[in-house]
């Protein structure tokens, strides 16, 4: 079935995704020996820890409690022993409790009831959202509590349309496109429910161009085994008896094929390319009308409504390129990143360069292995030596290629400069507010200046001025 | 893998990949362009061209291994740039130049346009072209060629250009004429040219916008020195003499003197057709579009503050 | 030590030729010390509201006289200065404001004494400096008497070994070559004051 794709606009580059573990089923890893969940994992306030080294915890119960209504709990991922309670790096490396738990216990089945959640309001079901401390899991490392991002009928903003980002952007990472594949049916309920909660009246889902992937079809009313593989991103034949929700198709490769379109999910593109309405500097898509969500978020909202699951476990993706056991897991938060490189197996020979939590565009480079999978963990990125970047900051050439390349139609080269020296203001006004810190322009630089991290450097120095 | 000190703090370091483009890269696939144009030139004029060639390259290499060690900075002698410089200044002079003007030019080049001004990146003007009006003014007479078709068609008029059998296309386009190294064969920097607009490396707009712009004037307004009508110019002929193809191709095109937006490029180019054009008409100069890129090149940061692009979100009415 | 780039027009206008530079040189460090001098002990003994004109006029008047002296004296030089020669003047004042006056020196101090006596004295080298490098590398000669090329000029050209042909730069001795040798010189003393500081 051929789709018509509409494109983000310009700005971008191409590059290879490399999504190795692209059909690669989910798998769940076993229980690891001990979790260390932080207090702080979203951008929200940081919890309060409520217990303290002696306790006993079940799975799934609250051993943090969020500070005001607008940031997350934090439930404890196994049950065990608390082991201590001491202090750490959590979101961004900022400092903060560490509930460490050894793993001993019962395991709960989250998934033998199923509670009605389509009788709620949508208060209540957002009652039950901060209950369960979901956070919105955006591309690369920020995310947010979730009911901070799901404005609606219990706010003041008036939302339309559900924007859904089916759109897995991020290089290497393959793990919402796993969820389309194997829980269709899950990911289509649970965009009805926050549907409900936001009063939006239609949804669109923005998935990516494919060749040669398949993507199974499901249908809602039919039993999953006469479901084929089909042809390119046929996903959402599941909605074809409900009109509400419709499904888009970007334009994410190249000419040629062999490559992608980076970045193509930051929400003022996406609201560009389906609603072809500009996000004014400044604003939240809710301010206009709309809500952005992704699907690991709309599933694990889902979970929680229907199976009154809180944020326990999620979906990473260990992959790299010469990493011997791939796959996309499902692991529980908290779990070190050692014990998952020694479930799975590092690369070896080849010169395994740095290990990185997130994807290699974005995400952050591990040096302590003991730190935990976290909320915004959406995947372990084990890159070679060979690939791995040396910012030899040289002079900027002026080949304007970091400008032709960034999706904000900004100009990198000149940003960083000013931020260099200090001249924040002059930055801000042009336009250091738009960046989304995509990587785009470092990446492309052949002086290989770190312009990312100089522009992340700006934009974290005026937030707290 | 550092990450960024900041006063408030270290950063985290993202991306982690790269795409592998690099300054050298860059401007060693120049070097190699800029080969069938060397050829050219020592194929046409001898051995002569290449000992000009040879020792523009050590004495600019040489400058720039003394500025780097001077200022303290990385040695960046195989970087390429120099060697680009060093080329298309060699480019510019007869074959018969003496060497002490090409080495005084080429310290000049490389000395006070390129690193007194800050090194690469920081050149408010092309170097080879800035080492080349250091020569023209100091050597006049003696870099100022008066034999090639341009000079005999401005001093003579067509009726020259017939005499001296110029008026043969196809070795103003070979080469098969008297004039600098590097300008003479049109068809080696034009096939250089190619190969780096299919590398990426060279945008096609600065290149054709100049060229036709140029050729367009110079059709309209060809004739007036002589005292014909508009619309008399040959454009072809105008083209093929002189540097235009150099200039245009390879000096005009220079990223660090040139603007960053595909708009400033059509106005920068805009501008040096016309400059370029009227320079060769009616200044005192056989061929003006080396003086037009100098002079365009003071007004790119002007140019690029005007059409910087509208940032995403923004809106219209900025 | 201060630092002042001041002024440099007569310098650079003048210094094509090397006796001129000379000549110039020893005029305005002339101009310079004398006039400071008159001024300093004037403005002592002045009310606040005349001083700025008296300045003024001294200044004008001292140059007016050094003018007229070499008018009658050395007329040769005297034409090839032209019309830097009055410009003297504005040199002068502003001279005499950004050293003593701008920087706060009570006027008549060994101080103040000492720094016009050495801004005197350095632009004095300077035009020396400047007519010279200027000279042989525009003109590969040194011109020791007016007119330039006649009797009074060392062809240095003939000082090279036979076969050997150089012509001199000419651009040294266009207006650019002065910018471009004044431009050299202050690096070379910003280099300077780097190493001392």
């Amino acid at each position: 079935m051929k789709f018509k794709t509409k494109s983000t606009g310009p700005g971008g580059i191409f590059i290879e995704a490399r999504r190795l573990t692209a059909s690669d089923p989910i798998i769940k890893t076993h229980l690891p020996a001990l979790v260390r969940l932080p207090m702080l994992q979203d951008s929200g306030k940081p919890a309060r820890a409520i217990v303290s080294a002696g306790d006993h915890v079940e799975e799934g119960q609250v051993i943090g409690e969020a500070p005001d209504s607008n940031s997350a709990n934090i439930h404890a991922s196994v049950s065990g022993k608390v082991i201590s309670v001491e202090k750490g790096p959590g979101y961004k490396n900022i400092e903060t409790d560490i509930v460490t738990i050894s793993t001993g216990g019962t395991i709960k089945n989250w998934y033998g009831k199923k509670y009605d959640a389509g009788g709620l309001t949508p208060e209540q079901m957002m009652g039950e959202i901060r209950q369960s401390g979901v956070v919105s899991m955006d591309s690369g490392l920020y995310c947010t509590p979730a009911q901070q991002k799901l404005a609606g009928i219990t706010a003041k903003e008036k939302i339309d349309t559900l924007i859904v980002n089916a759109v897995e952007s991020l290089p290497y990472l393959t793990s919402g496109r796993c969820i389309i594949m194997e829980k269709p049916a899950d990911l289509i309920d649970g965009i009805r429910l926050v549907m409900k909660i936001t009063g939006a009246k239609d949804a669109v889902i923005a998935v990516e161009e494919e060749k040669k992937r398949s993507v199974k079809p499901a249908k809602p009313a039919e039993p999953v085994e006469s479901a084929e593989p089909s042809a390119a991103e046929i996903l959402l034949s599941a909605i074809r008896d409900k009109p509400d929700i419709r499904v888009e198709v970007l334009k994410t490769r190249s000419l040629t094929g062999r490559r992608e379109h980076y970045p193509l999910d930051s929400e003022g593109k996406l609201i560009l390319a389906l609603m072809k309405k500009e996000l004014p500097a400044g604003k939240k898509p809710r301010e206009i009308g709309i809500a952005v969500e992704n699907v690991s978020t709309i599933m694990a909202i889902y979970e929680a409504l229907v199976y009154k699951k809180p944020m326990i476990e999620r979906l990473i993706t260990y992959t790299g390129d010469f990493v011997a056991k791939r796959g996309n897991y499902k692991v529980r938060i908290g779990t070190p990143i050692r014990l998952i490189i020694e479930e799975f197996g590092m690369p070896s020979g080849k010169g395994s360069g740095p290990v990185i939590a997130g994807s290699p565009m974005t995400g952050m480079e591990i040096t302590d292995m003991n730190t935990p999978v976290m909320k915004n963990t959406p995947g372990i990125v084990v890159l070679s030596k060979r690939q791995d970047y040396k910012a030899l900051d040289r002079p900027c050439i002026r080949c304007s290629r970091c400008q032709e390349s960034c999706p904000m139609m900004l100009r990198p080269a000149r940003l960083a400069a000013l931020c260099r020296e200090d001249d924040f203001k002059e930055a801000w006004k042009s336009g250091l507010g738009q960046c989304i810190e995509c990587g785009a322009c470092s990446y492309i630089c052949p002086s290989k200046i770190p312009i990312t991290a100089i522009l992340r450097y700006g934009r974290s120095v005026n937030g707290s001025l | 893998m550092a990450a960024y000190e900041g006063k408030s703090g270290m950063v985290i370091f993202s991306p982690h990949i790269h795409s592998r483009s690099s300054i050298e890269k860059i401007m060693w696939n120049v070097v190699l362009a800029l080969v069938p144009a060397v050829l050219a030139g020592i194929y046409f004029f001898g051995l002569n061209s290449l000992v000009i060639i040879f020792t523009s390259l050590v004495t600019c290499v040489a400058s720039e291994l003394v500025m780097c060690l001077f200022t303290r900075r990385p040695v960046t002698i195989l970087d390429g740039s120099a060697v680009i410089t060093s080329i298309l200044f060699a480019f510019m002079l007869a074959p018969d130049c003496p060497l002490y003007i090409v080495i005084s030019g080429a310290v000049f080049a490389i000395t006070i346009v390129k690193w007194a001004f800050g090194g690469l990146g920081s050149n408010f003007m092309n170097p080879a072209i800035g080492g080349y009006i250091f020569v023209s003014a100091s050597w006049h007479d003696i870099v100022t060629m008066h034999t090639d078709p341009l000079s005999v068609f401005k001093t003579g008029g067509w009726n020259s250009v017939m005499s001296t059998h110029f008026d043969n296309y196809l070795n103003l386009f070979t080469g098969n004429i008297p004039g600098t190294i590097g300008e003479i064969s049109k068809l080696a920097l034009l096939i250089g040219l190619v190969y780096l607009m299919v590398r990426r490396i060279v945008s096609p707009v600065i290149p054709f916008v100049f060229l036709g712009t140029s050729a367009l004037f110079l059709w309209i307004f060809g004739g007036l020195p002589f005292g014909n009508t508009c619309f008399t110019g040959n454009p072809l002929f105008h083209l093929l003499t002189g540097g235009l193809i150099l200039c245009a191709g390879f000096m005009a095109v220079d990223y660090v003197t040139s603007p960053l937006t595909v708009k400033g490029k059509i106005i920068y180019a805009l501008c040096l057709g016309v400059l370029a054009s009227v320079i060769r008409l009616w200044g005192d100069f056989a061929e003006g579009a080396f003086y037009a890129v100098a002079l365009m090149n003071i007004f790119v940061p002007l140019i690029d503050r005007y059409t910087a692009k509208r940032i995403f979100g923004y809106g219209r009415s900025k | 030590m201060k630092r002042f780039i001041l002024g440099l027009a007569p310098v650079l206008a003048v210094s094509a030729v090397a006796v001129t530079g000379l000549g110039m040189g020893i005029v305005l460090a002339f101009s310079l010390i004398i006039s400071a001098g008159l001024v300093s002990l004037a403005r002592k003994h002045l009310p606040e509201i005349m001083r700025g004109a008296v300045s003024v006029i001294i200044i004008a008047g001292v140059v007016t006289l050094v003018q007229a002296a070499l008018f009658y004296l050395l007329p040769d030089m005297s034409s090839s200065f032209g019309i830097y020669l009055p410009l003297i003047a504005v040199n002068c004042y502003i001279y005499y404001t950004a050293l003593i006056y701008g920087e706060g020196e009570a006027q008549g101090s060994p101080e103040s004494s000492r720094t016009v006596l050495m801004a005197g004295l350095f632009i004095f080298l300077a035009s020396i400096f400047a007519g010279l490098v200027r000279e042989i590398a525009g003109r590969g000669a040194i011109t020791l008497t007016l007119p330039a090329g006649g009797a009074g000029t060392l062809d240095l050209m003939k000082l090279l070994p036979p076969g050997v042909s150089i012509s001199p730069a000419a651009v040294f001795i266009m207006p650019a070559g002065g910018f471009l040798v004044a431009g050299l010189a202050l690096a070379f003393f910003q280099h300077i004051y780097k190493k001392r500081a």
